[in-house]
């Protein structure tokens, strides 16, 4: 141990009692900043995993369609390939179909809004169950049997409120994506409570009812919800790969007329890409007018010739679907055009307001690659989807959708969107509990500023003479300064770390009672409990801050110590 | 060969709206190996003239060269370094530090200059402690000694670096007559043993018996040497 460090430490331990009380308000202050960090921390944890991954999911590939309130991704399999092939395994957990609806459910004389929220359950993961609800009445087991038509888990505040016990049916109308009421009998299996009293009105339901109750096809899907491992660091990261990887190509699909192939090519209902089209697009007979209308159909003059097909004549075009055999669709030919770009070979030129709905329903097989997108005219082209832009935050998100729906257009849409911009506004909580960290250490450094500072002062006036003698005998300016700094610093990283263990006990304690709170504030707690969450690096970087205030406060009177002259010192009585 | 000269030294302290004239003017000089005291009635200036032989007091006028070194051309942390390596102190009032026991106290100097290897500092520090006869006491806090065992902790604290010279301003003033006695003893024998220049003031005519020169202020001036 050096002179300095021993004599300051030696110094410190002469336990005198303004020490003592500086240390336990510094370490009283350490304590408040780690129950308080830690605080924030687990509420953002509970937020952000019980709250806003359920609600908003980790990274969403979000599907719209026209104003309709479902999600729906009409080809799920191909999206769920893009979003494999991006992610690396080790950071993708699963993707989950965001299956969920509000609806009315009726028990025993009594009604309630519930959400029924489809939640898709191996046989071989029923340890899920007991991870995430604790059952009160009833059995999980059911949750598989094909006995009921449709088994749920109920909360048991929506039991009581519904009136129902296990084995009871819910009576239950609910709005599906194809736009009926659909009515149904649901079978409580389980009345069961998960940790977040958030889930309270939910109904669960294996994920494939649902999705067949709502009316989704089975190849269909509605938002798929990307888990992640580590969403705060790779959620954005991930949503612009996402967003890159699903630009939409032009749509061209392969079918035919009669014997002959040809090509489907939609143009956009759009005022400016009709413009640029018709600079390339010349109407040799017909009906200019109707044939850039709203249900528009154009065939090119090679593909009439081919064809023998004049305009206002019939025709039937048919192409190969992913899932439902062959599709035939009848048009009538408003135009023949000539174009000297590769529409002007056997392609099918229709608007893309007449076949946005017929390719929705039935998937062609395949997509062909017409025009790459550096083509001028790709911009006038339909896209198979409209990739919407990303949005910075919630508002900005809702401004987006809203324009959205506003839209008549029937092409689908889709969106990636992260908890960052869907949960923004519950995520700016964050900012406010930091805020609250903040206020600790601003105390604290209160507590330090004045008292190191007075403590100080009265050490150096009480060892004025040794401070004299130290300095005669022949110690340097800087080690008497250091001595007190060094002593400071002792007192300070001590009291810190006896903060730091008292916080600790103390989040244990607060940890383990339970509360019955049903309010708003339940949100927040996990099983009853408030969480706390130990942030090391982040309680590591107050402490390191906090000896740097220490240092920097004591710096000033102990280089008054320092700078005292030796006989003045050494004359010094007290 | 000298190892201080002093010429024409003066100081004095502004008091209030007047000035005192501690020292008016003091030419002397020490040679090696002496056995100084500096005696004179109390107010007479002999605190004054050793802090600034000492180099923690700086002169109004004059001049003060130790070891042919001039100490006004010196800046503070060359004379702190010249007071660690040069100057051993001896106060009145002991002035050891009260949270390092003996032994530690003695180290204190050696440790301050950086240089010596740990086996050179324990040797040195035991035989000074052996010394002053405190083996038996060297875990032990200043607190828990008795006024003389102090004072000789102090003795060996300025001696144990090997300075030039030693400075001990009423070194027994605080000690009874006997305990007085036998620290003076200790000074005379360790300046003979250890060719050290020692300089203490006093005004108890007792002390006197054991100087070797003496020299008398009055009034801040030199009134007579023997
Ligand atoms: N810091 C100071 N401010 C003002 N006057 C001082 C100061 N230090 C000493 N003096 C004055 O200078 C003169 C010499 O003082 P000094 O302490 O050197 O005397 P001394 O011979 O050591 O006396 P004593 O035997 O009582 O210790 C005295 O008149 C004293 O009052
Ligand atoms: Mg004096």
């Amino acid at each position: 141990m050096g002179l300095v460090t021993r004599l300051s430490w030696r110094n410190l331990v002469r336990q005198k009692k303004r020490n003592l009380f500086l240390g336990i308000c510094i370490g009283f202050g350490m304590m408040i900043l780690v129950v308080a960090n830690s605080f924030s921390h687990g509420m953002v944890d509970v937020l952000i995993n019980e709250v806003v991954s359920y609600a908003f999911g980790h990274l969403v590939v979000d599907g719209t369609q026209g104003n309709s309130y479902f999600t729906m991704i009409r080809d799920k399999e191909r999206i769920v390939k893009i979003i494999e092939e991006n992610i690396k395994p080790e950071d993708l957990l699963e993707i989950n179909e965001n299956l969920g609806m509000m609806g009315r459910a009726v028990g025993n004389g009594e009604a309630d809004n519930v959400v029924v929220v489809g939640v898709t359950i191996e046989e071989d993961e029923k340890y899920f169950f007991n991870d995430f609800f604790t059952l009160l009445d009833g059995n999980f087991d059911d949750y598989f049997s094909t006995d009921y038509e449709y088994p749920v888990i109920v909360s048991s505040a929506m039991a009581k409120s519904l009136n129902v016990k296990v084995h009871d049916t819910i009576k239950i109308r609910i709005p599906m994506v194809t736009g009926q009421i659909q009515a149904a009998k649901l079978t409580v299996i389980a009345i069961a409570d998960a940790s977040n009293t958030f889930m309270n009105m939910v109904l669960f339901m294996q994920g494939y009812r649902v999705k067949e109750l709502l009316g989704y096809k089975p190849w269909e899907s509605a938002s798929l919800q990307v888990t992640l491992r580590d969403p705060l660091k790779t959620a954005k990261y991930y949503a612009d790969i996402l967003h890159e990887k699903l630009k939409p190509g032009v749509i061209c699909v392969a079918g035919k007329i009669g014997r002959a192939d040809c090509q489907l090519v939609a143009f956009k209902h759009h005022d400016q890409a009709k413009e640029a089209l018709r600079a390339e697009v010349t109407i040799v007979a017909g009906d200019p007018e109707k044939a850039w209308e709203k249900r528009g159909v154009m065939v090119s003059k090679a593909l009439a010739q081919k064809l023998g097909l004049k305009a206002g004549d019939k025709f039937n075009y048919s192409y190969q679907t992913k899932f439902r055999g062959i599709y035939e669709e009848e048009f009538t030919v408003d135009a023949i055009y000539d174009s000297r770009t590769k529409l002007g070979a056997d392609v099918l030129l229709v608007n893309e307001e007449r076949i946005h709905d017929i390719l929705n329903t039935y998937l062609p097989a395949e997509f062909q690659e017409f025009l790459a997108e550096d083509d001028p005219l790709y911009t006038a082209l339909a896209t198979e989807w409209k990739l919407l832009r990303r949005s910075k935050d919630s508002q900005e998100l809702e401004k987006l959708y809203k324009n959205e729906r506003k839209n008549k257009s029937t092409q689908s849409r889709l969106n990636i969107i992260t908890m960052y911009e869907g949960a923004s506004d519950i995520l700016k909580l964050e900012a406010v509990l930091n805020l609250l960290t903040m206020n600790a250490v601003l105390i604290l450094f209160f507590i330090i500023l004045i008292g190191v500072v007075n403590t100080l002062r009265m050490t150096i006036k009480e060892r004025t003479r040794e401070i004299g003698t130290i300095r005669a005998i022949g110690m340097q300016k800087r080690d008497v300064r250091n001595v007190f700094i060094m002593e400071t610093l002792f007192l300070t990283a001590l009291s810190c770390i006896a903060g730091v263990t008292l916080g600790i006990v103390v989040i244990k304690v607060l940890g383990a009672f339970t509360f019955n709170s049903t309010g708003a504030l339940s949100i927040i707690l996990k099983d009853g409990r408030l969480v706390f969450k130990l942030a090391p690096l982040s309680i590591l970087g107050n402490f390191l801050l906090i000896l740097v205030i220490a240092c920097v406060t004591a710096y000033f009177p102990a280089r008054h110590a320092a700078n005292l002259s030796a006989v003045e010192a050494l004359r010094h009585y007290e | 060969m000298n190892v201080i000269e002093v010429q024409g030294l003066k100081k004095d302290y502004p008091l209030g709206k007047t000035i005192v004239h501690a020292l008016r003017g003091i030419d002397f000089s020490v040679e090696e190996g002496a056995f100084l005291s500096i005696v004179g009635p109390s107010g007479s200036g002999k605190t004054t003239l050793l802090n600034i032989i000492g180099c923690i007091d700086h002169p109004t006028a004059g001049r003060v060269r130790i070891h042919d070194q001039e100490i006004s051309e010196l800046n503070d942390k060359q004379i702190t370094d010249l007071r660690l390596h040069r100057i051993g102190f001896i106060f009145q009032s002991f002035n050891l530090i009260p949270v390092l026991n003996v032994w530690e106290n003695v180290e204190f100097p050696l440790l301050l200059m950086k240089d010596k290897r740990k086996e050179e500092i324990a040797a040195r520090v035991e035989r000074l402690i052996r010394a002053v006869g405190l083996l038996d006491y060297m875990a032990h806090k200043p607190a828990e000694l008795s006024g003389g065992q102090r004072q000789r902790v102090a003795i060996a604290r300025a001696l144990v670096g090997n300075p030039d010279i030693v400075l001990a301003d009423e070194p027994t003033a605080n000690l009874d007559s006997e305990t007085s006695e036998s620290i003076l003893k200790l000074m005379r024998e360790l300046n003979e043993a250890e060719r050290t220049t020692f300089i203490f003031s006093t005004h108890d005519p007792e002390v006197l018996k054991y100087a070797g020169k003496i020299v008398k202020i009055k009034d801040g001036m030199i009134v007579g040497q023997e």
